[in-house]
């Protein structure tokens, strides 16, 4: 059965959350570069008349270097990390299937360290049960439509089983 | 849309970062720009108002050979920086001059004014007439206040100067009383 689940989270997908930590990580590291390199210079021809301007000029590219090493690291390398880590969580083969009506609700959740989830609910014969999928993942739920038969892992959606695997069945 | 939506999540730690930043960018280039005591002339100025910047612009048209930089200072940096300790010359009001008589070195200065003596010998150069008006530096210094009290200033030499011994800190005295 398991050849017929459709995984949320692809080894492509993987891949390209892989490359694109890889990325800022270089990019935050091509930029401390200048930026150090900018700031000794202001630091060593400052003298006595042009020292007020090299400060505030020192100041904002320590401030702005400083935003984007926190924008980057929160939202696209630690949010990257995690979600990688929430994708192996998820691939380690211990979820169950659950038929019923699939619905995406608008409740976000965003946990410690970015990742950022929406609640899934699925009503089956049994009631209705609550679930998280990565909100990266959302389009990729909503184009497997409402009639689903999930694939769930510790409390999120892993993936589906596709139509193909539900006919066979 | 999203870019917004994060720096909303984020924005404390952005505004804390420019907060800190400012206050550690501001250490950094003092400490690295700053030099040794024996490289540095420093005079500190207990008036109303000082224009430190342009009265240090001023004062490094010459420097002495052996220094680096010239500094001036209002009393109020002392609340910042432990340098008033290694002043070498202080601008003071006469209160400040006749309360702290044991902290002025001996001195002889080339200047065309005679010395007050202090209680204790040590001389002090008036550099400012309250009764007259008239003074040195006043277009850095601003001796009376329009609410304060109108006293005299003098000019005087520190004791924990390090540069007592090399004449600099008589010759600092000197170049600051030329001054107009």
């Amino acid at each position: 059965m398991e050849h017929d689940l459709v995984y949320l989270y692809t080894p492509g997908q993987l891949e390209q959350l892989r490359r694109g930590r890889r990325r800022w990580q270089w990019i935050l590291l091509a930029t401390l570069v200048p930026a150090l390199g900018v700031s000794v210079w202001l630091i060593l021809t400052a003298d006595t008349r042009s020292s007020l301007v090299h400060q505030w000029v020192f100041t904002a590219v320590t401030v702005a270097w400083g935003w984007l090493a926190i924008y980057a690291y929160t939202f696209l390398i630690a949010g990257a990390a995690r979600e990688l880590d929430h994708a192996e969580m998820l691939a380690d083969g211990s979820g169950q299937l659950l038929t019923g009506r699939v619905c995406i609700t608008r409740t976000r959740i965003r946990l410690r360290g970015g990742l950022r989830l929406r609640r899934v609910t699925v009503q089956t014969k049994a009631g209705q049960k609550a679930f998280s999928v990565a909100e990266s993942r959302v389009p990729a739920l909503q184009k497997a439509g409402s009639d689903l038969t999930l694939y769930v892992a510790h409390g999120y959606v892993a993936g589906y089983q596709s139509p193909q695997g539900r006919e066979a069945q | 849309m999203r870019f917004l939506k994060n720096l909303g999540a984020i924005w404390h730690r952005l505004v804390l970062w420019a907060m800190v930043s400012v206050l550690f960018c501001a250490w950094v280039f003092g400490y690295v720009n700053d030099t040794r005591p024996e490289k540095k002339l420093v005079v500190f100025v207990q008036a109303p108002a000082l224009a430190d910047r342009e009265l240090t612009l001023r004062l490094e048209e010459q420097i002495p050979q052996g220094i680096r930089m010239i500094r001036a200072h209002h009393m109020d940096y002392s609340l910042f920086d432990d340098e008033i300790t290694r002043a070498d010359v202080y601008i003071l009001p006469r209160s400040a001059v006749e309360k702290y008589t044991d902290t002025f070195a001996d001195a002889d200065l080339d200047l065309p004014c005679a010395p007050m003596r202090l209680a204790d010998g040590a001389p002090a150069w008036p550099i400012y007439d309250a009764a007259a008006g008239t003074g040195r530096c006043t277009e850095y210094i601003t001796y009376a206040a329009p609410d304060g009290p109108n006293e005299d200033y003098f000019l005087v030499l520190s004791n924990q100067s390090t540069h007592l011994d090399d004449g600099l800190a008589a010759w600092l005295a000197e170049r600051v009383y030329s001054i107009d």
